[in-house]
C-alpha cells in the first residue's frame, strides 16, 4: 500500500472516483434534506441546501402524505417481505434438498418444469393472478401480495446446488444410525447450509421489498398500501391538475422505504454484493 | 427387501418435501400461464365472464399504433440503457481496480443505488428534478446562467431522463461484476503484457476484453431481458408521460389491462412480450453452452 506511485495518470483516476461519488449522493443527500423541510421551504426559491426549520411535518401529516399513514404501510411492507422470505426459504430448502438429495421418479423432468419459472416474464401471470383472488376474495389483501409469490424458482435452484455439495456420505451414515428424514433434514443439513439460507434471505427480502407491480394491482386502499404503492400514490394523487408535486411525502416516504435497506447494507455490506452478485439478479 | 422399502420411504419423503411447492406452483404459475393464453383469444373487462372473439385480439396486435409506438419506445431504452450500463459498467471496474482506500470507498458507494428500493430511488430523481425554479438542479442551472427546464415533464427530455436514471441505478451492478471478473484474471497475463510494453489501452482491449467477454455476453442478455420488462422506475418518475413519450410496453400493458379493462387484449400483449422474452432467453442458453 505505501508503495503506491501517486503518478499524473492515478491522480487523475482518483479526481474521477470523487465525481462518482458525488453523483451517487448528491441525489441522496436532496432526498434526505428534503425530506425535514417544512412545505414553504421546499417551494422556495432560492432552494436551501440545508433545511432553514428542521420538522416532521412530512413524516406525520394527513395533507402531506396525502391520508397515508406511513406506520402504517411500513409495518404492511414488513409484513410482506418477512412473509414471503421466510416462506420461500421454507419451502425452496425443502424441495431443494429432495432434488439434490433424494431418489425419486421424474425428478428431472419435475426440476426443469420449475426453473421455467425463471424464463417467464412475471406480467403474463397478473391477469390471471388478478382473477384467481377475485375468486377468492382476497382483492385489496396483503395475503393476496404474499402468497403468488412464495413460489421461489431461484431460491430452489440455488438451494439445490448448494446442497449437492454436500457428501452423501453424511446423510447416508445418519441414515444408518437411524435418523429419520426429518431428523437429517433439520440437524445435518440446516446447520451445514447456513451461509445459503444468509444469501436467500438477503435476495428474497430485497425481491420482496421492491415488490410494485403487483400489488399496484391488487392492492386499492390506503391502510393496505405497501410502501413503493404509497409512494406512487403520493406522487400522483393530484397530478395533471396544475398543482404542486408533494415533495415533502415524496422524500418523507422515500426515506422511510430506503432506510431499512441502507442500514442493512451499510451492516452486511459483503453479504448484499456476494448475495446479488449469485442471484443473477432482478425479476 | 430393505432397500425397496428404503427406495419407498425415499419417493415418500420426496413428495411431501416437494408437495408444497408443487401445489403452489400449479395455483400460481401452471394454470395462470393456461389461462393467460386462454384469455388472449377472449374479450374480457376482468369482471364478467370472458367471450370467445378467436383471433381478433392477435390481429389487432399488429395494427395497434400505440402498441408499435410502446414497442419503439422500449427499443430506444433497452438499447440505450443496456449498451451505456455495459460500457460504462466495463470502464468504472476498471478505474476502480485499484488498491486505494478510495476505490474501496467507490466500489462499495456505487452499489449504494442497486440495492436501494426502486420506488425509493425514483423519488430521489423526482425531487432532484423538480420542474420548477424551486428544483435542486434547476436552481444550479439558474445560478450558472441557463434556463430551467422542465426534466421529466419535457416531451423531449422525458426519455433520456428515464434512460440516465436507470444508469445512476444499475451501473454499479455491472461494476461489481466486471470488478469480481478482473480480480480472477491471473496478474502474470497483465504483468506479461506490461514487460513487452503493451500500453494500459492495450492491455484492456487485447487481454481483459475478450478474457471477460462470457461475463460480456450474459450481462448482455439478462439486461436485456430486465430492460424489456421494465415499469417500476417508470411508472413512478413519468407514468408514461408525457404524452406517450416515456410509455414502454410494461405501461401499455397494465394500461390496458387494468385500467381500461380491456385483459383479453391485456393478455395477447402479455403472451406477445412472453414470446419476445422467451426468444431472447433461448438464444442465451445457447450462446452459454
Amino acid at each position: 500500500m505505501g508503495a503506491y506511485k501517486w503518478t499524473k495518470k492515478e491522480i487523475i483516476a482518483h479526481i474521477l472516483m470523487i465525481i462518482v461519488d458525488l453523483i451517487i449522493l448528491v441525489p441522496i443527500y436532496f432526498l434526505i434534506i428534503t425530506a425535514f423541510k417544512p412545505y414553504n421551504e421546499i417551494i422556495g426559491i432560492p432552494p436551501t441546501f440545508w433545511p432553514q426549520k428542521i420538522t416532521l411535518e412530512n413524516f406525520l401529516s394527513f395533507a402531506s402524505l396525502r391520508g397515508i399513514n406511513l406506520a402504517r404501510v411500513l409495518i404492511n411492507s414488513l409484513i410482506v417481505s418477512i412473509t414471503v422470505t421466510l416462506g420461500t426459504i421454507f419451502f425452496s430448502t425443502l424441495a431443494g434438498y429432495a432434488f439434490a438429495m433424494l431418489r425419486f421418479k421424474f425428478k428431472e423432468q419435475i426440476f426443469i418444469a420449475i426453473l421455467t419459472k425463471y424464463m417467464i416474464p412475471s406480467v403474463t401471470l397478473l391477469i390471471p393472478w388478478y382473477w384467481i383472488m377475485r375468486t377468492l376474495r382476497l382483492v385489496d389483501t396483503l395475503i393476496a401480495v404474499i402468497i403468488p409469490n412464495i413460489i421461489g424458482a431461484w431460491t430452489i435452484y440455488f438451494m439445490r446446488s448448494y446442497i449437492s455439495q454436500i457428501p452423501r456420505d453424511y446423510v447416508e451414515s445418519a441414515r444408518i444410525d437411524g435418523a429419520n428424514e426429518l431428523e437429517i433434514f433439520i440437524h445435518i443439513i440446516v446447520p451445514l447450509i447456513k451461509p445459503a439460507i444468509g444469501v436467500a434471505t438477503i435476495v428474497n427480502f430485497l425481491w420482496s421489498w421492491n415488490y410494485f407491480l403487483w400489488p399496484l394491482i391488487i392492492l386499492n386502499s390506503r391502510e393496505n398500501f405497501t410502501m413503493p404503492i404509497a409512494i406512487a400514490y403520493i406522487r400522483y394523487i393530484g397530478y395533471g391538475s396544475g398543482e404542486l408535486l408533494n415533495y415533502g411525502g415524496i422524500a418523507a416516504s422515500s426515506l422511510l422505504y430506503a432506510l431499512p435497506i441502507v442500514i442493512l447494507y451499510t451492516w452486511l455490506q459483503k453479504y448484499f454484493i456476494e448475495s446479488f452478485i449469485m442471484a443473477g439478479i432482478k425479476r | 427387501m430393505l432397500n425397496i422399502f428404503i427406495a419407498k420411504r425415499e419417493t415418500l419423503v420426496a413428495l411431501l418435501m416437494i408437495l408444497p411447492t408443487l401445489v403452489l406452483y400449479t395455483i400460481f404459475y401452471y394454470y395462470p400461464l393456461v389461462l393467460s393464453i386462454y384469455y388472449s383469444f377472449t374479450r374480457w373487462d376482468l369482471v364478467r365472464s370472458p367471450n370467445w372473439v378467436g383471433l381478433e385480439n392477435y390481429i389487432k396486435l399488429f395494427q395497434d399504433r400505440f402498441l408499435r409506438d410502446a414497442l419503439v419506445v422500449t427499443a430506444e431504452y433497452v438499447v440505450a440503457v443496456v449498451t451505456i450500463n455495459l460500457v460504462l459498467g466495463m470502464a468504472l471496474a476498471l478505474l476502480l481496480n485499484r488498491p486505494t482506500k478510495l476505490a474501496a470507498l467507490t466500489r462499495a458507494l456505487i452499489f449504494l443505488p442497486v440495492v436501494i428500493p426502486e420506488a425509493a430511488a425514483a423519488g430521489t430523481w423526482i425531487i432532484m428534478f423538480a420542474p420548477g425554479p424551486y428544483g435542486y438542479i434547476n436552481y444550479l442551472l439558474t445560478i450558472m446562467g441557463y434556463r430551467w427546464l422542465k426534466w421529466f415533464d419535457d416531451p423531449s427530455l422525458a426519455l433520456p431522463m428515464v434512460i440516465m436514471y436507470s444508469i445512476w441505478k444499475n451501473v454499479g451492478f455491472n461494476t461489481l461484476v466486471f470488478y469480481s471478473a478482473l480480480k480472477s484474471i491471473p496478474r502474470e497475463y497483465i504483468e506479461s503484457a506490461q514487460v513487452d510494453g503493451a500500453s494500459g489501452w492495450d492491455i484492456s482491449t487485447k487481454i481483459i476484453i475478450p478474457l471477460l467477454k462470457p461475463i460480456i455476453t450474459f450481462l448482455l442478455i439478462t439486461s436485456i431481458i430486465t430492460a424489456w420488462q421494465v415499469f417500476g422506475s417508470v411508472y413512478i418518475i413519468t407514468k408514461g408521460g408525457p404524452g406517450n413519450t416515456t410509455r414502454v410496453l410494461g405501461i401499455y400493458l397494465y394500461e390496458v389491462a387494468f385500467e381500461e379493462m380491456r385483459a383479453g387484449y391485456g393478455s395477447a400483449i402479455a403472451v406477445f412480450m412472453t414470446a419476445l422474452i422467451l426468444g431472447l432467453t433461448i438464444v442465451q442458453l445457447r450462446k452459454l453452452r
